[in-house]
């Protein structure tokens, strides 16, 4: 298919996760989506905290500081305003979520004050508790023993409380951006590939002895290179994918030269890796606010709405 | 690797060593004072005696009988059984941790019985972890109980709250006659020259004296020594009479011993003993009885003791002191450090370097203590004796001192309150002392203990000044880095600057050691070993040696017997044999020939310009000079060294450290004075066999504890391991875990620190994770932005975002409402309650009892507390000054100072405030390699350059930072932080151990080369901006990051009009003050150089001082022109109110307002200025 479109396969899919290449398209386009993705993919996060009882180890500023991180289920982020953009004098149910958290420790035992005791107003905004993530028990001795050992709670650390100590709280969730800040970011990172082509000079392999093709071969950190001892040949492993361009293989290919024909520059060219142009692995791995597709087809619409802006804009110049 | 050690066993006594070892030389040197310097002062100080003059007086015998210290306790007198006062408590409530010292003061009347009565003399500040010490033996658990943090190890003291340490401080070695060549010797007086010999002689109890023996260009030997801050100079031949029943035939053989061959020295004897024959002494008694006669005016002895009696306590109170009253050892040490003279004029041996570790010993806070406390407990006895005196001569028929009301009555005025001394000289660090107490300075004692972080916190108390003079002193050779300190004193962990040299660190492993082992038991092993003593009958021969131990002569030993004698001493020494302590100094100092060939060499030399036996001290301008120390030389073919003997020391004081006994498989405690004698190997390759006898334990051991924890040091240019020793002491960490019970002036606090996972042995050795300073950072060495030109570096903002390096500081305010209202208004207390109401608040931000609520957010302006007015019965609000917002944090509710504010309730708070720290453009950060940079830009992340993988790194500097510093163990230790955190562990980096295994920068290439990545760390890169990949592969991995205390917030300083100089009416200085910066001289001349007159007008007048000023045309002064109404209009004009003056035009001018000061000042003088403004338009 010899389209001028950009064209995306999905090599890999999950809640969590996805691995797509991006061919035809050029690094503007690539780079834009992976920094939409980072910086301006709305999510929900906590923005303002009333603190109206905090005695545990930790000041008000850190606790407030944490909540924002934690992650929150935003896959109904398309349902509410930006505050900013709300009709709302301050705000309202349709530009934030009112979330609470009341503990109190009363036993001996530290308890871990933990995301899942956030108790939120609207069901649409919760807490992202991991379903997979079940923690594993802690071995003797692992940690302190005064910490209560087994309470399956698999959500985001927020503090520790002692016997006697309080932490009572109201927190605003609001819509935002990574931009703004990284709170709001749906991701950690991007990563993002160029696609190697990995081509062996077989003739020049030849000239080889076995154990230098098999040195040569194994010089690859990422393994990209595999000594075939029956065929005596080294082959590339899946088409090259792992290969990082770090060229262990040229360097490799050097120091044969200088020790097998000094002063020559042959075996250094034993390989050629270039990158495929026009073409991206790009891999998405959500922080658990939205499902990583949903990330790419929210950054994608936010690209779309970006251009249709302009767009709007050049009419509007125009007339 | 490291991962061990890193909880501590919460409920056992058991303490980490190292830790405990870093405070040791102060605590271990207190209970050093307590325990043995205390007993032995008592036991040391002589009683006065009050005479009586008339038949109506009584004659009163006054001593001391016992001194005792108790613990801390809550208001000290009066109460049974007081609660114990715990160090906690002092910090939170400002006050001392000091216990009461009680003196039991004897009086014998008329020679009756001995009575006795007990005082108490004041409050012995009290270290923490000492033996006084609450905190000791308290498991760390209990430790946390009472409000201290786990691994709290004490070694300072409790000053008005604050943390107080006794600096060390180096002195001349004691009991070691130290040769010194010294110009101003020759300033002393005439003939005086510049060599002499000088012994710094101290008592158990830790007073000592210095006493000199110098030479004259004549011959004569002068011994010196110093009463009462004045020198006093004796003919030597006059003290060795006065030291021993002895003939002139028998002080010539012990101070020639059997080397009359040498005609110098002979000649010089004679000399010598002419100088004596000139005094017609010819007994002790007569020698003592006429230095009792010079100096009975300056003693206040008994009018009843003979002159003998008074020469005799003159001798046992100012010469050789640490022999008391051993008049015997005084004469034996007398003849050696005159035959040391000699030696040194003669060009025998070197002058003994006061710079170098072996002469040196450390001033350590008992020694300090010691001496002050024998002092003062003198005056103690002198102020009794004082009063009573009085009284005689007031002629009160009451006065009976055999009464014991009237005495109680005498001591309730006698008594000195001896703890407010102490407590002045941890307070101030300033020493007053009638004597000087032998100390070379009166400043500079004591230092804050700065609880910034951790390593502040432990390099005070491992720090050692050379002395406050020597600041001063414009030549550098005392701040050089000596050979003789190696071991001892880190060559690293120097400031750089004005002290640098000056203020030195002892290294991890070495000691001071505090243990006085009695000399007495070593005697008998001694004589064993063949050791001819010194009480055997007649004179040691020529080839012997002197054996010293402790500043005694013990005998003295064969030269070919010396270095077998030294052998066995050490040995018995390892094994700990014979009582032989562990802490003994051996030094065997051979002499570089035998010698007795030294000395028929220098014989031999050929006509050594000497006065002759006939000439005496009238020829004294013909007398020839000695020889100088090089012609001498050139007789002997190899360079002469020390005064050859064995030098056993065991006083306290001493630097010492452990090292491997090659020869016994043993560790073994070697001295700095010892270790010029030993031949130590630093690793195996160094050993030669046969020769070397020791071993260091490891390459390490030089370093300070500061300078162990810099990772790769040895790969590092040596002046960045100096830079990261001062800039870890700078970090924003974790100085405590005890937050919740700190009020410290100002603290720092890091929000979320890591351990760094490149970590060398002493990292967790030491627990320094218990207090973590830094973070691990993911960086980029990229020129990137332009951002981080010249050290600048930027940090990813959503690192910033999330985290990375967030802290906040808190400061202490302390209100106290009995200080600020005055007495006779009554005291205002808070409160916030409405006059006339039972419950309306007045502030509604505030709390009832008027102090705000705890998590308050205070901004300039907003309420900060209420007070009560006690008379006009209103409440007051008052507001929160400061600049900077703040929350509160703690509020903590103080005893009142005073009585009757005790009783009024609220009158004196702590409030603990909180300040966000959060990084800010221009906060400075630092790796661990003395790559310091300040904080440019916060760059967002999707602009920011990213690996393949995805990952952007939390900071990016320069690769310009690299090449002219060379801090290879940066780059390796990013190398090797990638690797581990690829393997998630830790990895080692302590200094020198790569040397046996080959490169660290192969050893961690090839970890990242099998975690599938670069051998050498670098990587492909993108440019976040467009996407494509750099041409270069960037360099990028892991590195441990410091943040400084250097922070914007607590240094900017913007102004644009504010408060002006009521003189000069110039904006004022000073950024608290709101005040300007200068523009200065230099700055003035730049804007000069570019030509910019309308911008220097504005800098410097415009925006300063200007002012309109009227000057009068006809007399041109400034300063006679006032504003005058008009009588009829009511105009105000200005009009010159000379009186010589016809009046006239007055003209409107635009001046500095600091002008018309200079005109007001000149006209003070009788000077005027006139301005002639007539040609003005």
């Amino acid at each position: 298919m010899a389209s001028n479109h950009p064209t995306i396969e999905i090599v890999e899919v999950d809640k969590d996760h996805i691995k797509f290449s991006l061919s035809n398209a050029d690094s503007s386009l690539a780079n834009a989506l992976r920094r939409v993705i980072i910086s301006e993919v709305p999510t929900m996060a906590i923005d303002l905290v009333e603190i109206h009882a905090n005695s545990s180890v930790l000041h008000d500023e850190f606790v407030a500081h944490r909540l924002g991180l934690i992650p929150l289920d935003s896959t109904n982020v398309g349902q509410f305003n930006y505050t900013r953009e709300c009709s709302c004098n301050r705000r309202c149910a349709l530009c934030s979520v009112e979330l609470r958290l009341d503990f109190k420790c009363e036993g001996e035992q530290t308890v871990n004050v933990t995301s899942s005791m956030l108790y939120s107003e609207d069901d649409r905004v919760v807490p992202v508790v991991s379903q997979d993530m079940a923690r594993p028990t802690r071995q003797n001795g692992d940690d302190d023993d005064d910490v209560v050992p087994e309470v399956e709670d698999t959500g985001v650390l927020i503090v520790k409380l002692q016997e006697g100590q309080k932490l009572s709280l109201r927190a605003i969730a609001k819509k935002g951006v990574g931009k703004e800040h990284a709170k709001w970011s749906p991701v950690s990172c991007v990563e993002f590939q160029e696609v190697p082509e990995v081509v062996i000079n077989q003739d020049l392999m030849a000239e080889l002895e076995e154990a230098d093709k098999e040195e040569w071969a194994a010089s690859c950190p990422s393994k990209v290179f595999r000594y075939d001892p029956v065929s005596r040949q080294v082959e590339v492993v899946e088409n090259g994918r792992a290969c990082t361009f770090c060229r262990e293989c040229t360097l490799k290919g050097e120091l044969l030269d200088t020790r097998i024909n000094p002063g020559e520059d042959r075996f250094a060219k034993l390989v050629r890796i270039t990158s495929k142009p026009k073409e991206y692995i790009i891999t998405v791995e959500s922080c658990g606010t939205l499902p990583a597709a949903d990330i790419v087809q929210s950054a994608l619409a936010v690209i779309k709405e970006k251009l249709s802006n302009v767009q709007a804009e050049m009419n509007g110049a125009w007339q | 690797m490291n991962t061990a050690h890193r909880v501590l066993p919460l409920d056992k006594v058991e303490k980490n060593a190292l830790r405990a070892a870093v405070v040791a030389p102060h605590i271990e040197s207190f209970n050093h004072f307590i325990n043995t310097a205390i007993p032995a002062m008592v036991k040391d100080i002589q009683p006065m005696y009050v005479e009586a003059e008339s038949p109506a007086q009584q004659s009163v015998k006054l001593w001391i009988s016992s001194f005792s210290v108790g613990k801390p306790v809550e208001s000290a007198s009066g109460v049974a059984n007081p609660t114990a006062l715990l160090p906690s408590a002092c910090r939170e409530r400002n006050m001392s941790y000091s216990a009461p010292m009680h003196v039991r003061i004897m009086r014998s009347v008329d020679g009756g019985p001995p009575m006795e009565t007990a005082h108490e003399v004041g409050l012995l500040p009290i270290m923490v972890q000492s033996d006084k010490c609450h905190l000791k033996e308290m498991s760390p658990k209990e430790l946390v109980a009472v409000g201290e943090e786990a691994s709290e190890a004490g070694g300072y003291f409790i000053v008005n709250g604050r943390e107080k340490i006794l600096r060390m401080l180096i002195m001349p070695r004691r009991h070691y006659p130290t040769a010194i060549i010294r110009p101003s010797f020759a300033k002393r007086g005439p003939q005086y020259s510049q060599y002499a010999v000088s012994l710094r002689s101290v008592r158990p109890d830790c007073s000592s004296v210095t006493n000199n023996v110098h030479y004259l260009n004549n011959g004569h030997v002068n011994f010196r020594f110093l009463l009462r801050k004045r020198e006093y100079f004796v003919p030597v031949a006059v003290l060795l009479r006065a030291l021993m029943p002895t003939t002139d035939r028998e002080m010539f053989e012990r101070l020639a011993q059997g080397n009359f061959d040498n005609t110098y020295l002979v000649s010089r004897l004679e000399i010598l003993l002419c100088q004596g024959q000139k005094f017609a002494l010819y007994t002790q008694e007569q020698a003592l009885a006429f230095l009792g006669s010079r100096f009975r005016p300056m003693l206040y002895h008994p009018r009843a003791w003979t002159d003998a009696e008074v020469g005799r306590a003159l001798i046992r109170d100012y010469v050789f002191i640490h022999l008391g009253d051993d008049l015997r050892a005084k004469y034996d040490l007398t003849i050696s450090m005159v035959q040391k003279l000699y030696a040194l004029v003669q060009g025998h041996i070197q002058p003994d370097s006061s710079d170098a570790a072996n002469n040196q010993e450390i001033l350590v806070v008992g020694h300090l203590f010691g001496a002050m406390l024998r002092e003062l407990l003198e005056k103690q006895l002198g102020v009794i004796k004082l009063g009573i005196l009085r009284a005689y001569r007031r002629g009160d028929s009451t006065t009976d001192v055999e009464n014991a009301i009237w005495f109680s009555r005498l001591m309730a005025r006698s008594t000195m309150d001896i703890g407010k001394r102490f407590a002045y000289l941890m307070a101030t660090g300033n020493l007053k002392s009638d004597s000087g107490l032998n100390m070379g300075q009166v400043v500079g004692y004591t230092i804050m203990a700065e609880k910034l972080n951790v390593l502040r916190f432990l390099a005070h108390f491992r720090c050692v000044h050379r002395g406050a003079f020597f600041s001063e002193m414009k030549t550098t050779s005392v701040r050089k880095l000596l050979p003789e300190n190696y071991g001892f004193l880190c060559p690293v962990h120097t400031p750089d600057g004005a002290p640098c040299g000056l203020l030195n660190h002892l290294a991890a492993k070495a000691r001071v050691v505090s243990t006085e082992p009695p000399p007495a038991r070593l005697l008998p092993v001694l004589a064993s070993l063949g050791v001819r003593m010194v009480t055997d009958p007649g004179v040691a021969p020529l080839d012997h040696v002197p054996v010293f131990l402790e500043g005694r002569i013990v005998g003295s030993v064969a030269v070919e017997h010396a270095a077998i004698v030294a052998d066995q001493l050490r040995h018995f020494k390892v094994h700990g044999k014979f009582h032989v302590p562990a802490t003994l100094e051996i030094a065997y100092v051979a002499s570089e020939l035998p010698v007795h060939l030294v000395r028929s060499k220098a014989a031999q030399a050929p006509a050594l310009p000497a006065a002759h036996g006939s000439s005496s001290s009238e020829s004294d301008d013909d007398a020839a000079a000695p020889p100088a120390g090089k012609d001498a030389a050139r007789n002997v073919t190899l360079p002469p060294g020390q005064f050859p003997g064995i030098y056993l020391f065991s006083g306290p004081g001493r630097l010492m450290r452990p090292v491997t006994n090659l020869r016994e498989g043993k560790q073994e405690l070697i001295g700095s004075f010892e270790q010029l004698y030993l031949h130590v190997a630093c690793l195996p390759d160094d050993i030669l066999p046969g020769i070397t006898t020791h071993k260091d334990e490891s390459p390490t051991d030089m370093l300070s504890v500061v300078a162990l924890l810099t990772p790769f040091s040895d790969f590092n240019q040596s002046p960045r391991n100096m830079y990261q020793c001062q800039m870890g002491k700078q970090t924003f960490g974790s100085p405590s875990t005890a937050y919740a019970k700190r009020t410290d002036n100002k603290m720092y606090r890091i929000r979320t620190p890591q351990t760094p996972i490149v970590q060398t042995e002493a990292h967790s050795a030491y627990q320094i994770d218990e207090f973590p300073q830094g973070m691990n950072a993911i960086v980029a060495v990229i020129s990137y932005t332009g951002y981080d030109m010249e050290d600048a570096m930027i940090i990813n903002k959503q690192s910033y975002e999330r985290g990375f390096a967030h802290g906040s500081m808190y400061k202490t305010d302390l209100i106290d409402l009995s200080e600020t209202s005055s007495d006779e208004h009554g005291i205002a207390m808070f409160c916030n309650i409405k006059p006339g109401t039972t419950d309306e608040l007045e502030c509604k931000e505030l709390d009832a009892d008027g102090l705000p609520p705890v998590g308050t957010l205070l901004t300039k302006g907003s309420p900060y507390y209420a007070r009560l007015n006690p008379v006009a019965s209103s409440v007051t609000i008052v507001r929160y000054k400061y600049e900077e917002p703040a929350y509160v944090d703690q509020v903590r509710v103080m005893e009142p100072k005073t009585a009757m504010a005790r009783n009024l309730g609220l009158v004196r708070v702590s409030i603990k405030l909180r300040y966000v720290r959060n990084p800010i453009i221009g906060d400075k950060f630092s790796s661990r390699h003395g790559q310091k940079g300040v904080l440019s830009q916060l760059w967002p992340m999707e602009n920011m350059p990213f690996t393949e993988s995805g990952i952007t790194p939390d900071i990016i500097i320069n690769p310009h930072a690299f090449p002219s510093r060379m801090t290879i163990g940066m780059l390796i230790e990013i190398m090797a932080a990638k690797s581990g955190a690829l393997y998630g562990k830790f990895q080692d980096a302590t200094p020198f151990s790569f040397i046996d295994n080959g490169h660290a920068s192969e050893f961690f290439g090839e970890q990242l080369r099998s975690a599938g990545y670069n051998y050498y760390g670098s990587e492909p890169m993108y440019s976040g901006i467009t996407g494509t990949e750099f041409s270069a592969d960037i360099f990028m991995g892991v590195c441990y990051w410091q943040r400084l205390r250097h922070l914007v917030s607590d240094k900017h300083q913007v102004r644009a009009t504010g408060p002006v100089s009521d003189l000069t009416r110039q904006p004022v200085k000073g950024r608290k003050r709101a005040g300007g910066i200068r523009f200065g001289e230099m700055e003035r001349d730049s804007l000069i150089a570019h030509g910019t007159s309308f911008l220097l007008q504005d800098r410097l007048l415009k925006c300063s001082d200007a002012h309109t000023a009227f000057v009068c045309a006809t007399c041109g002064s400034l300063a006679a022109v006032s504003s005058v109404q008009d009588a009829l209009t009511g105009v105000i004009s200005p009009v010159c109110t000379r009186t010589t003056c016809k009046g006239g035009v007055v003209r409107e001018l635009e001046l500095p307002y600091v002008f018309r000061y200079l005109v007001a000042e000149l006209g003070a003088m009788g000077i005027a200025m006139e301005l002639d403004v007539r040609d003005l338009e």
